[in-house]
């Protein structure tokens, strides 16, 4: 069964003006500016997240926002993250209050809203999936496989594993989600390249 | 709740789980936000720490309390439930990838048996391929050498005079470039020319030969039987060396019967040492 991801598009918060000053503030280069705002946007996510705040995700553009507004009106800031925290805080504060005032809605309710784009069939990113773990290297292939799916994923498995091959468990874990990491590049790859033709 | 005591460095992962869950008292949850907001290495755990939660989900490894925290910052997060959803997939096709590969394994192993084998038998071949170009080219030079220099067999009978045999072969290779040189042993006092005839008439039992040096006659024959050896036929001609002084020669041969159809050779004679 073809079943189409409907997710909402991130949008880039606030005005040109505010996200070009928030980007000049987070890095010399714009590589380094997109690298610093997608860990702050991780670590307001991780933030509100703990929180127990609806959609993290759009409190953490809401930060962003803010601080792109003030950064564009001339506000100096020493540390940025820190800076990030405050406002986080601030947001956080608002949306509880406003949370005691309106009635808990069923969040269920939010599946079925429209969106704004399209992501491809999970047919379509299974197959890529499976052209990508292919093309691995036999040896991270394997991995994979041992890692996830012999003793079922049980700790005691993966300890074994990590001790076969003369490794500590996190080391063993962190080499894994690199090679998620390859692998989700590689579908993503194809995916855009799809997208373009 | 459970009681965490507060982090003096970086928090372990059971602080890291019950951060991302929402379940840490506040004022130790603060302290890790101000860890979080410091650098990136608290970032790097936590994205770790949560990677592990959503397999756990998925594998069904959180007992019931953590279960039900998850799902519900499942529904408040649309890229939380991505993640799982995508992990759910990632798992999906790596348990279609082994099976596939479990499948081919048998086609695998056929392969592994196999190539050797046509590996062995592409060597064998090649070395055949090889031996046989060896003979071929020699068969060439044979074929090629074989009009310049005819053999010659010496047969020498007790005192003089001896006998020297040339074959003047019918075979002539198109690449030849001059007629075939006779090396005539200084000791020999006889020639005997084998002359293979090549369209041998069935009928044409007797022969008329005929050497001659430019067209000077220096030796003849009216008479000369045909012989066969197998399926070729020969005229045979016993001339005196003294005759023959090296240079060039023709030898002129038709049926006594039909004189008319005249066939000729040309050959040269050389004295060997």
């Amino acid at each position: 069964m073809v079943q189409i991801n409907m997710v909402k598009e991130r949008s880039i918060p606030g005005t040109y003006e505010g996200f070009t000053s928030l980007l000049a503030a987070l890095g010399n280069s714009p590589t380094a500016a997109g690298q610093h705002y997608e860990q702050l946007r991780a670590k307001l996510i991780f933030f509100f997240t703990r929180k127990a705040l609806e959609v993290p995700e759009d409190l953490a553009d809401e930060v962003l926002d803010r601080m792109g507004r003030r950064l564009s009106e001339g506000l100096a800031i020493l540390s940025v993250d820190a800076y990030a925290l405050g406002v986080a805080r601030h947001v956080a504060l608002e949306q509880s209050a406003r949370r005691n005032r309106v009635e808990a809605v069923d969040p269920t309710f939010f599946h079925n809203v429209p969106a704004v784009t399209t992501t491809f069939s999970e047919d379509e990113r299974l197959v890529y999936l499976e052209r990508c773990l292919r093309r691995l290297p036999s040896f991270d292939s394997q991995l994979l496989k041992s890692y996830y799916l012999s003793g079922g994923g049980a700790i005691s498995a993966r300890k074994n594993l990590a001790e076969r091959l003369g490794i500590s468990p996190g080391t063993l874990r962190q080499k894994v989600f690199l090679i998620r990491r390859r692998l989700l590049e590689c579908v993503t790859a194809r995916l855009e390249k799809r997208k373009s033709e | 709740m459970a009681m965490n005591p507060p982090i003096s460095h970086e928090p372990d992962r059971q602080q890291l789980r019950d951060y991302l869950l929402g379940r840490m008292p506040e004022d130790t949850a603060e302290e890790v936000d101000e860890r979080l907001f410091e650098g990136n290495a608290v970032l790097e755990l936590l994205e770790e720490e949560r990677q592990s939660l959503v397999e756990d989900f998925v594998g069904g490894r959180l007992n019931e309390e953590e279960a039900a925290l998850f799902r519900s910052q499942m529904a408040r997060s649309p890229e939380l439930g991505r993640k799982v959803e995508d992990f759910r997939e990632f798992l999906l096709a790596l348990k279609r990838e082994t099976a596939f590969s479990e499948k081919r394994k048998p086609l695998s192993l056929v392969f592994l048996f196999l190539s050797p084998a046509l590996a062995l038998l592409l060597c064998v071949v090649s070395l055949l391929y090889v031996k046989e170009l060896h003979k071929s080219a020699d068969l060439h030079a044979a074929l090629s050498a074989g009009p310049q220099t005819t053999q010659v067999l010496s047969h020498p009978y007790a005192g003089d005079p001896s006998l020297a045999t040339a074959f003047l072969s019918a075979n002539v290779s198109r690449g030849s470039s001059g007629p075939p040189e006779i090396l005539v042993p200084a000791n020999a006092s006889t020639l005997e020319l084998q002359l293979e005839l090549r369209a041998p008439l069935p009928d044409a039992k007797d022969w008329r030969v005929e050497v001659s040096a430019g067209n000077e006659l220096l030796w003849q024959s009216a008479h000369t039987p045909v012989r066969r050896v197998g399926q070729e036929t020969f005229l045979t001609a016993f001339v005196n060396t003294q005759d023959l002084p090296p240079g060039p020669y023709t030898i002129r041969y038709s049926p006594t019967a039909n004189p008319g159809a005249i066939q000729k050779r040309l050959f040269v004679i050389r004295q060997s040492h």
